[in-house]
């Protein structure tokens, strides 16, 4: 896997599941100041990723599975990469659930879940099962069209933005801020797949690069999608529209006769959603395998029978829309921080003490 | 021996591709009830309209387009008219919306719905438990132009139109060029939507006016419905309407009546090519006050006096005068609001709460009273460009 | 056993030394066998011994036979120094002398056992068996009625050269060897198909093609195993990656010139015998867009024409399967105006519009089968049966709606554009259409990344299908949706071939600048 097919896997995980999932919340938040809680959730994230790519250099070849085993003993560790493992398990189920309701709500109301459900499970099993370098080439060609649809909203409603919207500047304290943070920060530390996939990067020492760049482009882009709510739709509406992006692109007119464009920006999105549902279910995969030691053609098995889990799972999870959104913002942001920024964080601090700071990629050459 | 195992992979393949196809030919098959409306099955409503019925029910009237008449009216006329105007009750707009399937027979589509007119008597009522479903529903368009009706929508919706074969495109067409003629208000369902959630700023919706010329009903664009928070509470005329346009800077163009100089019973008409205007709030000593800034730039397109009026001199007096007649408008429009509607159409309290947002905190809650008290100033600045003739 | 013809064992055995027990030896193996010719005669010198020519008839070039071996050796070589030159075993001088001094054919070669005669009569050659020698003369006597060298029929260009392969291997070989003056330009030969023992040349350049990859060519076609090769399609076949897969791994064409810009990428050919097709390995996926005349042209007429293949490509796979989606699920998205015109058209229509798309396409497949098959003279009566009864009055008669008939005919035209993608270009749009019927744009989606998917997985010879899309390369990607100028190509494709050649190093500065 090139740094760029990294840098692109880690922005659609992060962005395009974000789409939709997370606008109405950040400005129910933080209403004109929901960019300033994605910047400071931001801080989470890099600090994710540094701890990843410090935790990556010192034990190159291996994923978030394996350091466990390797810093803190057989057992232990196998908890630890269960837990890891289960993560990822419960946040695929997590996006393939807000991308199916998106699609139930928005573009297809009649159309049984199960079904967009069963077709999304369907496709992610075939990409799992076709291994990490086609995941890659998949991010390498959904990432720019991701661009292009958030940026390309920016071309087509100039017309309609009300820049003055966005004041005022700066009404949340301090105390707000970081407690708003939480939801972006955890979504940001989806950049947490880093750590499974940087152990196939051709060049492991220089994946910080496309991590960082992955994280800080998702959550620039994220920032714009706000920016992009409110001056074209307000606060107010913002917060009172579910999707309130994809309210906002159904306001464009291109010349009069190019209008409703959003089933089209729905589809490229949920595109980078299967993405991200793709990523997490590859990375669920992996964990599986490494941990019970499945090789070969096994690989293919669990591969299936997690698609079978997530499908259940993201049915099942939660009760309607109303429980999603409760869980949106009350557990998953301290639940995904806890997994994503602390234990990788305890996990360097113990090998640090146990090897100290010299150990740093010294044994890279001795694999 | 790697193309045996080839062959072997190859094999297996065959498997999931055949349930692949298996799956996707009888979920084509199957899948009538989903979501699939082909397009002889659906009645594309062009226009909303919503009224107050007896028992307060919800009256919900809707224009349909027949799409194969309209196809047939251009090669010949008289094959019927191109939509159908089709009316139901209920309790609720969603109640309305599905009893008029009994009726239509085919499912209603929405998407392309580009009009919703409310009755007089419903918006007098209060419109927040019928907009819901306009704002709810990811089917309509936030981009549906709202009108209020002085009488009731469905008459507006029966007018028939000259033009255009389906009358609720000239409505439309009306509402999309206002700001040309600046006399009445087009606002689209984001923006009502928008003021209804607002604490402070009160809708302003513009208003369809019904004329009988010779039998035929016609439809008129005039002057704009005010709201308290939800409710109808009145009306503005066109100067009004102008004035309020000019604060809230929508005019695009519009002509300008002035006295001619030295000829006072003769009219100069002015025509205003551009216009921009600033609100400057400002917080003095727990008063507000806002500072309207008006910019013209106007052509003179007719004079009724022989008078020669290109010279400088005759332009400066001109200007002076144009800046008078903007200036009352927009000063009749304030009057209108602070002390006859006591309601802040023009956003005066956001704009407040914009610049300054810690004073705000505990202005918000008082603002209904606060808003009559303000004291605005208003300055126009304008600037006559072109009189076409030398004289 | 019932044994027509050549008999089916194994031909071995040597050759006896009498005449007689040969020519029974032959004539049984070429039992039934009207077309073999044994040429009895007595040689002009020595002890007159007699001898025979047996060859096929209508594979030889019977002049060669006549004038170049049965003049020389009935009355001009008079055999005066067959005793000087004879050793021990005279008998096998006597073919030696012969072969070196008696007959001027381009190639003569001594045959020992039986297969080898047998052999070199079936390829076209001319068998001589004098009495009392135990070894025969296979004489080079290959001339057969075949095709000029003409305008290929596939490949149609505006500006190149018009010429094309033959279905005589030596000829194609020829043109190549004639576009590439290079003593690297290697042509190796194998012969394949047990029973039509096809000739088969592989052709690369040594130094451009890598080693890996020319190993991996030969192991291919060394394990094929078939009786026989009557195209180059039967090799395609045998030897491609995904022999399931949709997509063709294996490149065709009937041009020299193709075939010589490929190898100069570091590609390999495979030329088969009796087929103008060559096949070119590793194949790209956006080898389909690319013509040879892009490169003959300018490049911004070249780049607007590759981007229309690319436009033409898109609506061939998805301007169906996007309309039934547009007219079943979102409808949102069409403009009011074009959405009134369609719903009237669609009025009174009694199918489905996946199910118009279908019915329509099968129309317009059978149409076109029927169209290649037919003999040229009643094309137009067919024309006009097609395009005015079935479209027209398909129309009018409400079995279909108008604008169908636009999608389906705008579909075809664009999938003429593309010939070499053709059968690809219909599955997917098959594919496509059955993904749109039950779930509109978003089965569209799902169905692309099903293919995509699929086409990230496949390889051809070791290269990834989608090359310098993905992975992604940007220095290759100046030949794939753009035809930049030839200067900035300076290196073969990524992976194809060695990457530190330069291809061109001119000047490309206008002249009069420094």
């Amino acid at each position: 896997m090139s740094g760029r097919q990294l840098f692109f896997l880690v922005f659609c995980t992060v962005l395009g599941s974000a789409l939709y999932g997370l606008p109405n919340g950040l400005i129910y938040q933080g209403r004109q100041d929901a960019w300033l809680d994605v910047s400071a959730g931001l801080g989470f994230a890099v600090i994710i990723a540094l701890v990843l790519y410090i935790l990556g250099s010192r034990y190159p070849n291996r994923t978030l599975f394996q350091y466990g085993e390797t810093i803190l003993g057989k057992y232990l560790g196998k908890v630890i990469g269960l837990i890891f493992a289960i993560f990822f398990l419960m946040v695929a189920a997590v996006l393939l659930r807000i991308e199916v309701d998106f699609l139930v709500v928005a573009l297809m109301p009649e159309t049984p879940p199960l079904v967009f459900a069963l077709a999304f499970m369907a496709v992610s099993t075939y990409a799992v099962t076709s291994g990490v370098e086609v995941i890659g080439r998949l991010g390498e060609l959904i990432g720019p069209l991701l661009i292009l649809a958030v940026v390309g909203i920016l071309f087509f409603t100039f017309n309609i933005i009300h820049l003055e919207n966005l004041l005022p500047f700066f009404q949340e304290n301090p105390a707000e801020v970081i407690g708003h943070s939480l939801l972006p920060g955890g979504w940001l530390g989806f950049v947490i797949i880093a750590g499974v996939l940087m152990a196939f990067q051709n060049e492991p020492r220089q994946a910080l690069k496309p991590i960082l760049g992955g994280t800080l482009t998702a959550a620039l882009l994220i920032i714009l999608v706000l920016f992009q709510c409110i001056t074209i739709l307000g606060v107010n509406v913002s917060i009172q529209q579910i999707y309130p992006l994809f309210r906002a692109v159904r306001m464009i007119e291109i010349g009069d006769f190019f209008e409703r464009l959003d089933s089209m920006a729905g589809i490229v999105w949920t595109a980078g959603g299967f993405l991200a549902i793709v990523a997490f279910h590859e990375c669920a995969a992996i964990g599986a395998a490494q941990l019970f030691k499945i090789k070969g053609n096994g690989g293919k098995w669990v591969a299936l029978v997690e698609g079978l889990a997530i499908l259940l799972l993201g049915l099942f999870i939660f009760h309607g829309s109303a429980d999603r959104w409760q869980f949106l913002r009350s557990v998953f942001p301290l639940l995904a921080l806890a997994v994503e920024m602390l234990i990788p964080m305890l996990l360097l601090t113990i090998s640090v003490c146990r090897h100290g700071w010299g150990f740093l990629g010294q044994r890279s050459g001795g694999k | 021996m790697a193309a045996e195992t080839g062959k072997h992979k190859g094999r297996r393949r065959v498997i999931p591709l055949l349930t692949l196809i298996l799956t996707l030919a009888l979920s084509t098959l199957t899948s009538g009830c989903w979501n699939r409306r082909e397009l002889n099955r659906i009645g594309i409503v062009s226009a909303v309209g919503l009224d107050l019925g007896p028992d307060h029910k919800i009256e919900l009237t809707v224009q349909i387009i027949r799409a194969r008449a309209m196809k047939m009216a251009e090669g010949a006329s008289g094959e019927g008219k191109a939509v159908w105007v089709v009316s139901s009750s209920g309790d609720t707009v969603f109640d309305a919306v599905r009893n008029l399937v009994e009726k239509s027979g085919r499912r209603l589509y929405y998407p392309h719905n580009s009009l919703i007119v409310l009755g007089q008597e419903l918006a007098r009522e209060g419109v927040r438990p019928v907009m819901d479903l306009f704002a709810r529903d990811q089917e309509m368009r936030l981009l549906a132009w709202v009108v209020v009706a002085q009488g009731t929508a469905a008459d507006v919706l029966k007018a028939d139109s000259e033009l255009n074969n389906v009358p609720s495109k000239q409505l439309e067409d009306m509402l999309k060029n206002y700001n040309i003629v600046s006399k009445s208000v087009g606002s689209n369902l984001l923006e009502f939507d928008d003021s209804l959630l607002s604490k402070t700023t009160q809708p302003v919706l513009g208003r369809v006016v019904l004329d009988k010329v010779s039998g035929k009903n016609e439809l008129r664009l005039d002057g704009a419905g005010v709201f308290r928070g939800d409710k109808l509470i009145g009306w503005l005329d066109s100067t009004e309407t102008r004035g309020y346009l000019f604060i809230k800077d929508k005019v695009k163009s519009g002509s300008v009546l002035v006295p001619s100089p030295g000829n006072p019973d003769q009219a100069v008409t002015l025509e205003i090519i551009r216009a921009g205007s600033r609100v400057k709030p400002e917080w003095l000593g727990g008063k507000a006050r806002f500072e309207i800034d008006v910019k013209v730039e106007a052509n003179l397109v007719e004079q009724a006096s022989a008078q020669k009026l290109s010279s400088p001199d005759m332009i400066s007096v001109l200007e002076e005068e144009l800046n008078q007649a903007i200036a009352n408008q927009m000063r009749t429009t304030i009057s209108a609001a602070q002390t006859h509607y006591k309601a802040d159409i023009f956003g005066f309290g956001t704009d407040l709460m914009r610049a300054y947002p810690e004073e705000w905190q505990g202005l918000a809650g008082k603002w209904e009273a606060e808003f009559p008290l303000a004291e605005t100033q208003v300055k126009v600045q304008s600037k006559i460009t072109h009189t076409d003739l030398s004289q | 056993m019932f044994n027509s013809g050549i008999s089916s064992g194994p031909v071995s055995g040597d050759l006896a030394d009498g005449l007689q027990a040969n020519i029974s030896a032959l004539k049984n193996r070429f039992k039934n066998s009207a077309d073999v010719i044994y040429r009895e005669f007595t040689l002009g010198f020595a002890s007159n011994p007699k001898a025979v020519l047996i060859y096929i008839d209508g594979m030889i070039n019977q002049e060669t036979t006549s004038g170049t071996i049965l003049k020389p050796l009935m009355f001009d070589f008079d055999g005066r120094d067959s005793k000087r030159s004879a050793g021990p075993n005279g008998a096998g001088d006597m073919a030696d002398v012969i072969a070196n001094r008696a007959l001027p054919n381009k190639r003569v070669q001594k045959a020992k056992s039986l297969k080898d005669v047998v052999d070199g009569i079936l390829c076209g050659n001319t068998a001589l068996l004098i009495d009392g020698s135990a070894v025969a003369l296979v004489i080079e006597t290959k001339g057969w009625e075949s095709r000029n060298v003409d305008e290929p029929g596939t490949e149609s260009i505006v500006r190149g050269p018009r010429e094309g392969f033959t279905e005589n291997i030596g000829v194609n070989s020829a043109m190549l060897r004639r576009k590439i003056k290079d003593e690297n330009l290697r042509i190796e030969s194998l012969e394949l198909g047990r029973r039509t023992k096809t000739l088969v040349y592989l052709a690369y350049i040594d130094g451009v093609a890598r080693r890996e990859m020319v190993n991996e060519v030969k192991r291919r076609l060394n394990k094929i195993e078939i009786d026989g090769v009557l195209e180059s399609g039967y090799i395609e076949q045998l030897i491609e990656d995904a022999p399931r897969s949709i997509f063709p791994t294996v490149g065709n064409t009937e041009k020299p010139d193709v075939v010589a810009a490929k190898l100069l990428e570091g590609r390999l050919a495979i030329f088969v015998d009796g087929t103008p097709f060559v096949l070119t390995v590793p194949h790209l996926f956006v080898e389909g867009f690319q013509s040879s005349e892009d490169y003959y042209s300018r490049p911004y007429y070249a780049t607007t024409v590759r981007l229309v293949r690319y436009l033409a490509f898109v609506i061939a796979v998805l301007l169906p399967a996007g309309y039934v989606a547009l007219q079943s699920y979102s409808q949102d998205l069409l403009p009011t105006p074009l959405l009134i015109s369609m719903v009237a058209s669609r009025e009174g229509t009694p199918f489905p519009s996946y199910m118009e798309v279908l019915i329509m396409g099968v129309i317009f497949e059978i149409m076109r089968e029927a169209g290649v098959r037919m003999p040229g003279a009643i094309g137009q009566a067919f024309s006009i049966v097609g395009a005015l009864v079935l479209g027209e009055a398909s129309a009018r008669a409400g079995l279909v709606s108008n604008s169908m008939i636009v999608v389906v005919a705008l579909t075809a035209i664009s999938g003429f554009a593309l010939t070499s993608l053709a059968d690809v270009i219909g599955l997917l749009r098959l594919f496509f259409i059955a993904c749109a019927a039950p779930l509109g744009l978003f089965g569209i989606l799902m169905g692309g990344l099903t293919v995509l998917i699929h086409m990230f997985k496949l390889y051809s010879f070791g290269v990834p299908y989608l090359l310098p899309i993905a992975p992604g390369n940007l220095n290759d990607l100046k030949d794939v949706f753009i035809r930049a100028p030839l200067g900035s190509q300076v290196f073969p494709p990524r992976i194809l071939g060695h990457r530190n050649l330069a291809r061109t190093t001119s000047d490309r500065r206008p002249p009069g600048k420094d």
